[in-house]
């Protein structure tokens, strides 16, 4: 009887478990994901296969999970992938356009830099909602939430009927000033209950409280979009847990926003989850950096489908607070992830315009996946491309009994190659080239982009596909150091869940001019920690667990950017208060200099935020003290044949075990590391080492 | 082009507008201009993406700190990053006819400012002098040197629209201006920040124009962190990398982008294009008609702008040199070298400008230019875009052609009201919902609603949240207005239109746009983009309907007292029940519109872009009662649409007095 | 060469590219050279206005035509009896 966190991070191609005991042993387990109606058969398969190698069978390890917390891209890949819900949008008439006018900036939004310019050649993304399933309804409130016009219920329950016979399976509510006044978008909300019961619901007020019609309807929208397929998931998978495992203990999803929350709340604002994915390798990120003391990481993660990645400077991961999701930018903050279609799965092709090889961003995913997985596909991929080259053990197994068939793999890499007069290794050398300097131009993009100079940062480099490419996009960037996390590299993204705090966040708009009124702040502060605690309560969260920041954001008069200052916990008074304004001014001072600040400039606190949250139980990774800088003799497999291209071709290099590799080992490149799940490519030049976590640490 | 040399000498910025003639060692300052030719490929990379990104960097300061509304939600802003002889390096995303006159005023600073009181580090000078160089009054700019070891290294710069400078209208937009004199005060270039410490007197003096001072000391404070960010950012540069390689890598990127400018017009046959456009009522009270040209050269590697034909200086609707040369500027800049991301340096260096002086888009100090930005910048915007698109779309280059588009919008339509707020507040009301814009034509593609304009590239209109928040103000509805983008094979994107009501307080319009001459011209067949209109019905039945629990979606549908409206007119005071609606234009349409796809005349009737009568009238396509394409009704429908055009026309003999049949040019 | 939609341009004529009907000759300004229908400028499109109530002088709109075949190949916005604009010249290559 151990006491273990469970963490399980879904992605498109595969679903990942971690399980840590309060020792910091971990077994991890990787299995094919699931999709459509069985997405949850992924989910508890993942977990059975990492019981299985700490010894448990038939579902006992339920007894000893402490938590279970969950990632998923289920959110995501519907609104990205399969364009979400059908659903319907019900709006104050005469603002029925307001979607599709996307503030006019629609063309420009998400754009990279080099995009900005091109206003012939750069289009405006499809309707979120398209403009026949847009229904504008009689009501008005205005800015001090009075309403002008009643609702017009009789309409609204012919609107909702129009869109139900439609067929939409979610209606979005937003309407003018709702965060003000939110009784018309209740009673929609009702009317829609009535006359629609099996249609999602979502509604402004209620997922993005904001000033803002745009960046309200558009989170509204989204969240309907993704609502009935995240709530159908995680309701029955929560079902199955409590009825056929009997499990529990909290259950837990992780947020955009870099911490999890009880899975019956994301089921209601399933927004919250998009973008998720990849944030669960930054919180591992994050662990690592308190680990090593390495204030600035890019962390690269790179799976089935998609190359992601995410800046830690100053220790801090960066955080957007409008995201962008095809095109469209809403309001909430999410850590900044940047993402492109670059996999293991991508499908390389020929651009028949300029006869040129193209890499993704369409991917063969897990089904039908590769060529050399043998599940139907044809179309050549990266994977099918490392393989060929010698990158990938031949034998490996990937997830459960699959081994890779070299043969299908030269087949597809082939007669894309015969179109192009190139060999099956150029070919492949070709579509592993270009994906690596695709992954090297969107990092270059951000990092530099930022202002950052990439050579002040280390990659880490985690994901089934990641560390077969992280030494060539590093080396594009000059980044000189690239650390592959030992054991847990593949499930990176599982292992971070695992670590993450549950995180909320509550606020108010006031728009409170000074001199503050102290005391309506602190009525307020203490609506917004009371529905908190009720969340943390919801959760399990024992009282000496429980935290509660406040923040207030503030600006002065007139400016649309505010500055987030922290309010102390407790009683507010006036001095307090004082001293929150002496804050915010040292901290205006200290960005945009001392004459960047008038004087006789008014102060206004924007809103006011509490962060509820719940600190859960970390168990530490085991540590190994550093030994030989020879690798032991059972850590070398038999060399193999690499293709390297230029003048050299194909060579034979050292080939090692990473499981057997211990701390303190060196070696050098070229040589191939062969990991359960993943590898490590070592070029010339390069060194590898082991440190006392088991972690590779590549010297470019 | 024309081979006479252009003489600048009378062009100083006191009397004619500032042309800079040959520019190299100004007496008093010393510039530095030492720089490594031999930089290697990822530092090269990492300095020209670095000095990109300080740019922005100070674009987003000014976002971050300033407060006046037009800069902040239309981005009417800029920065620019310069080299030690006010060559560009970068130029933002932010409005673009802004680049005509960075560099101008920066070298006229140098001239003029460099002995007396000299140019020190910690010093940054203020401007907003049209014959210095800036669109108009409201257009403050700031632009301060980067020394390196006692020598000028570079220069960083800004420019934000200001809430109100001053002037006989609020917001500092005057139409009412008969000369220089009505307009807004013109302060030539001043210190305004002395070794790093603002200068209060000409603070005060600066403010004391103002109907909201308080704003124009905060966003002078955003400029000057703006400048003093990218300035630090430069030195910080400086210091990593060293100054000769900082130097290299502007120089490079210089002659790169002039290299790449090079290469597309290698790929343009030479030849003169031409537009012409009639601007209408000079200023309050006129009734006029204006013509203005412009000229297009291309000879070899260069090309060559001129306004001949333009009518003299008039009223209001004048424009200042430096902002007539930013908007070709912007047009060539985001037309012809749309990936270059705003180095704008190289593309400087090919082109050149011949005005004719004391002409609407060259006029002396004199005339008042202060509603430039409504009226005169826009023409000039569309007309450049006109005679560029027509030029890109007579290379044989595929790419080329493509990325040509029909022209902008040819005036800017807004509404600045300005009074008091229920709380006995005063306010400024800028509306600049039209900066949801829309945009023109390419040959393969439609120009689109609603996709802000080509001259800022990341402008956005507000949130009407925003707007009903600052201002007492309720809106009925903002939308596409169908039928307003131009016609054409491809046809120009729609405008919209706007209705808001009056909700507490009391205001009056000081600035409102209506507009009868077409003036955004169709590019070869397709026709002109559409026209603002300002509608106003005062002491309307609008409360009542609200009381009635009604929600009208047209003016049409709402009783009231009208009250027509003319370009330029006089302030209109919206009473309690007051209620306007007002247009956002489309763009121009490209081709003949009976050339058309049928499908996409049906699609676009399908959503409201285009109705009925004009899918049959101007496209020639008749839809069944479903709204698809009747075929044969359509075949028809067109043959006689040509044969009745055919039918109903004559020559241009006919209509022109003989010998002068032909603008310009001729048949020598 | 090929100018715009509708036309092309050769060494000594213009043509339409619809038709292939000659237009006018290189030496020649093209627009004065074809069919025109003149007409109130509320022709240019159903938002547009009379101009009487805006200014004292006379507007029109212009539609320049292909002679064989009908095609739309020109607008122009002018004052009543201004000049045709010639928009484009261009050297031969
Ligand atoms: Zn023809």
């Amino acid at each position: 009887m151990t006491n273990i966190v469970c963490a399980v991070d879904i992605g498109g191609t595969f679903t990942d478990c971690v399980l840590i005991d309060e020792d910091g042993e971990v077994a991890t387990a990787k299995s094919l994901s699931t999709h459509g109606e069985g997405a949850a058969k992924g989910f508890f398969n993942s977990i059975d296969a990492a019981a299985a190698k700490f010894g448990y069978q038939d579902g006992d390890v339920y007894d000893d999970l402490v938590r279970i917390a969950h990632g998923t891209t289920v959110a995501t890949n519907t609104v990205v992938e399969e364009g979400g819900a059908t659903t319907g949008l019900l709006t104050t008439r005469g603002f029925e356009d307001t979607a599709t006018i996307m503030r006019g900036v629609g063309r420009a939004t998400g754009e990279p830099p080099e995009n900005v310019f091109k206003i012939a050649e750069i289009d405006k993304p499809q309707p979120i909602v398209p403009r026949e399933l847009t229904i504008g309804i009689p009501e008005r409130i205005d800015k001090h939430g009075n309403v002008v016009v009643p609702l017009d219920e009789e309409t609204t329950r012919a609107a909702v009927r129009e869109l139900a016979d439609a067929g939409v399976e979610a209606i979005a509510i937003t309407l003018l000033w709702s965060f003000y006044n939110p009784t018309h978008e209740e009673r929609v909300k009702a009317i829609v209950e009535e006359e629609a019961p099996d249609v999602y619901v979502s509604v402004s007020h209620e997922i993005s409280p904001s000033l803002g019609e745009y960046e309200r309807t558009v989170a509204t929208a989204i969240n309907a979009k993704v609502g009935p397929v995240t709530a159908s998931y995680i309701g029955s998978t929560e079902r199955s847990l409590q009825e056929e495992y009997d499990f529990h203990e909290p259950f837990l999803m992780m947020q955009a926003n870099g911490g999890n929350t009880p899975a019956s709340l994301a089921a209601e604002t399933p927004l919250t989850l998009i973008g998720s994915g990849p944030v669960g390798g930054l919180s591992g990120c994050r662990r690592l950096i308190e680990e090593r003391n390495e204030p600035n990481i890019i962390a690269t993660d790179m799976g089935g489908t998609s190359f992601e990645f995410g800046l830690i400077q100053d220790g801090e991961p960066l955080v957007e607070d409008e995201p962008v999701i095809q095109k469209y930018q809403y309001s909430m903050p999410k850590l900044d992830i940047k993402s492109i279609g670059a996999g293991g799965g991508s499908i390389a092709w020929l651009d028949e315009d300029s006869h040129g090889l193209r890499v993704g961003p369409e991917s063969a995913g897990a089904d039908p996946g590769p060529a050399c997985y043998d599940r139907g596909g044809t179309e050549p991929t990266v994977t099918d491309a490392n393989l060929i080259l010698g990158y990938i053990d031949p034998e490996v197994q990937f997830g459960e009994n699959m081994t890779p068939r070299m043969d299908l793999a030269r087949d597809a890499v082939g007669s894309l190659g015969e179109q192009l007069d190139l060999t099956v290794e150029e070919t492949a050398k070709g579509i592993f080239d270009i994906i690596n300097a695709k992954m090297a131009n969107l990092m270059e993009n951000e990092v530099i982009g930022r202002g950052f100079d990439p050579r002040d940062f280390t990659v880490v480099s985690y994901g089934g596909a990641g560390p077969l490419h992280a030494a060539s996009y590093a080396d594009k960037l000059g980044i000189d150091t690239v650390i592959v996390p030992g054991a847990v590299s593949p499930v990176w993204s599982a292992y971070g869940i695992s670590q993450s705090d549950l995180r909320h966040q509550l606020e108010r708009q006031v728009a409170m001019p000074e001199p503050f009124d102290v005391g309506e702040l602190q009525s307020l502060y203490d609506e917004l920690e009371a529905e908190g605690r009720e969340l943390l309560e919801a959760a399990d969260v024992p009282e000496d667990k429980m935290r509660f920041n406040r923040v207030a954001t503030m600006q002065f008069q007139g400016q649309l950017h505010d500055l987030e200052i922290s309010v102390p916990g407790g009683e507010l008074t006036d001095d307090v208060m004082e001293d929150v304004v002496a804050r915010f001014e040292e901290q205006y001072e200290q960005r945009y200099s001392a004459t960047a600040r008038l004087p006789a400039a008014e102060l206004e606190i924007v809103t006011i935020r509490s962060e509820p949250q719940g600190v859960v139980e970390k168990f530490e990774r085991a540590k190994t003290p550093l030994g030989d800088a020879d690798p032991p003799e059972s850590a070398r497999k038999p060399s193999r044949d690499v293709f390297v291209g230029g003048d050299r071709g194909t060579i034979e290099v050292d080939v090692y075990d990473g499981t057997a590799l211990q701390p303190g080992n060196e070696l050098a490149g070229p040589s191939v590391i062969d990991m359960p799940d993943t590898g490590i490519v070592v070029q010339d030049a390069q060194r590898v080492s082991v440190n006392e976590y088991h972690d590779f640490e590549l010297k470019l | 082009m024309s081979t006479e040399e252009f003489d600048p000498s009378r062009w100083d910025g006191r009397d004619l507008p500032y042309i800079p003639g040959e520019f190299s060692d100004p007496d008093g300052v010393a510039l530095h201009d030492d720089y490594d030719a031999d930089i290697d490929p990822v530092t090269y990379e990492v300095v020209r993406h670095s000095l990109w990104n300080i740019n922005r960097e100070a674009g987003e300061t000014i976002q971050n700190l300033a407060v006046s509304p037009i800069a902040l939600i239309t981005r009417d802003f800029q920065t620019g990053i310069l080299t030690e002889s006010a060559e560009f390096v970068f130029f933002g995303q932010y409005l673009q006819y802004f680049s005509g006159t960075m560099d101008i005023f920066t070298k006229w600073i140098m001239e003029n400012r460099a002995e007396d009181p000299g140019i020190e580090p910690g010093d940054m000078f203020l401007h907003n002098d049209p014959t210095v160089g800036t669109p108009h009054q409201p257009d403050v700019a700031l632009v301060a040197p980067v020394f390196h070891e006692e020598k000028v290294f570079a220069w960083v710069s800004n420019l934000i629209h200001q809430n109100d400078v001053g002037g006989t209208v609020p917001g500092s937009f005057c139409p009412n201006a008969v000369d220089t004199y009505w307009d807004p005060p013109s302060i030539p270039p001043i210190k305004i920040v002395e070794g790093g410490e603002i200068s209060t007197e000409k603070e005060d003096l600066y403010r004391r124009q103002s109907r909201t001072p308080q704003n124009l000391s905060m966003d002078l404070r955003a400029g000057i962190a703006a400048n003093e960010r990218a300035k630090g950012r430069i030195e910080e540069l400086i210091e990593k990398y060293g100054a000769t390689t900082v130097k290299g890598v502007m120089r490079r990127l210089n002659d790169s982008g002039q290299e790449s400018i090079k290469e597309t017009l290698s790929k343009i046959p030479d030849g003169t294009w031409r537009e012409r456009a009639y601007q209408e009522r000079s200023m309050t009270g006129d009734d006029g008609v204006y013509p203005l040209e412009l000229t297009l050269t291309k000879e070899g590697d260069e090309l060559t702008f001129s306004n001949e034909g333009t009518s003299e200086q008039a009223g209001a609707i004048n424009q200042p040199f430096a902002a007539w040369r930013g908007t070709i500027l912007s047009a060539a800049n985001v037309l012809l070298q749309p990936e270059q991301m705003g180095a704008t340096g190289g593309l400087v260096r090919q082109l050149n400008f011949r005005p004719e002086p004391r002409t609407i888009t060259a006029p002396d100090h004199t005339a008042a230019v202060s509603p430039s930005g409504i009226y005169s910048n826009q023409v000039s915007l569309s007309m450049a875009n006109s005679v560029i698109s027509k030029m890109m779309l007579s290379s044989q280059d595929e790419e080329i052609r493509n990325g040509a588009m029909t022209p902008t919008s040819a005036q800017w339509q807004c509404h600045i009201g300005d009074g008091f707020t229920d709380d006995g507040e005063y306010f400024l009301a800028p509306m600049t919902n039209c900066m949801m814009g829309s945009t023109g034509a390419t040959p393969k593609r439609d120009g689109r609603f609603a996709n802000g304009h080509m001259w800022i590239p990341e402008a956005r209109g507000p949130n009407t949240e925003e707007y009903e928040q600052s201002w007492p103000i309720l809106y009925l509805y903002v939308k596409e207005h169908g039928d307003t983008g131009g016609a054409g094979e491809r046809r120009g994107g729609n405008g919209g239109k706007i209705c808001y009501t009056m909700h507490g307080g009391e205001m009056e319009l000081g600035v409102y746009t209506t507009d009868a001459i077409p003036k955004t011209p169709g590019l070869f067949g397709g026709y002109p983009g559409s026209r603002g209109e300002t509608v106003v019905l005062q002491d309307s039945d609008v409360k009542d309907r609200f009381a009635a629990g009604e929600l009208p979606t047209d003016i049409t549908e709402i009783d009231g007292e009208n009250v027509e409206t003319v370009g330029k007119g006089p302030a209109i005071e919206l009473d309690d029940d007051g209620i306007t609606e007002w247009w956002w234009a489309g763009c121009s349409g490209y081709g003949d519109p009976a050339h058309r796809d049928p499908e996409l005349v049906a699609t676009d009737v399908r959503q409201g872009g285009v109705t009925v009568e004009t899918a049959e009238s101007v496209y020639g396509v008749v839809l069944t009662d479903d709204g698809d394409v009747d075929g044969e009704a359509t075949e028809s429908r067109r043959e006689a649409l040509f044969e009745q055009r055919l039918d109903e026309a004559t020559t241009v003999d006919d209509i022109v007095a003989g010998d002068e049949a032909v603008e310009a040019g001729g048949g020598d | 060469m090929h100018v715009g939609p509708s036309l092309d341009v050769g060494e000594s004529d213009v043509s339409c590219s619809h038709c292939d009907e000659h237009l006018a000759g290189t030496d020649e300004s093209l627009k004065t050279q074809l069919p025109v229908r003149e007409g109130p400028i509320t022709n240019a499109g159903p938002t547009m206005v009379d101009e009487d109530r805006f200014v004292s002088e006379e507007m029109v709109f212009r539609e320049f035509f292909c002679p064989g075949c009908g095609a739309l190949l020109f607008t122009e916005t002018a004052r009543k009896g201004d000049p045709v604009l010639e928009e484009f010249r261009i050297e031969a290559e």
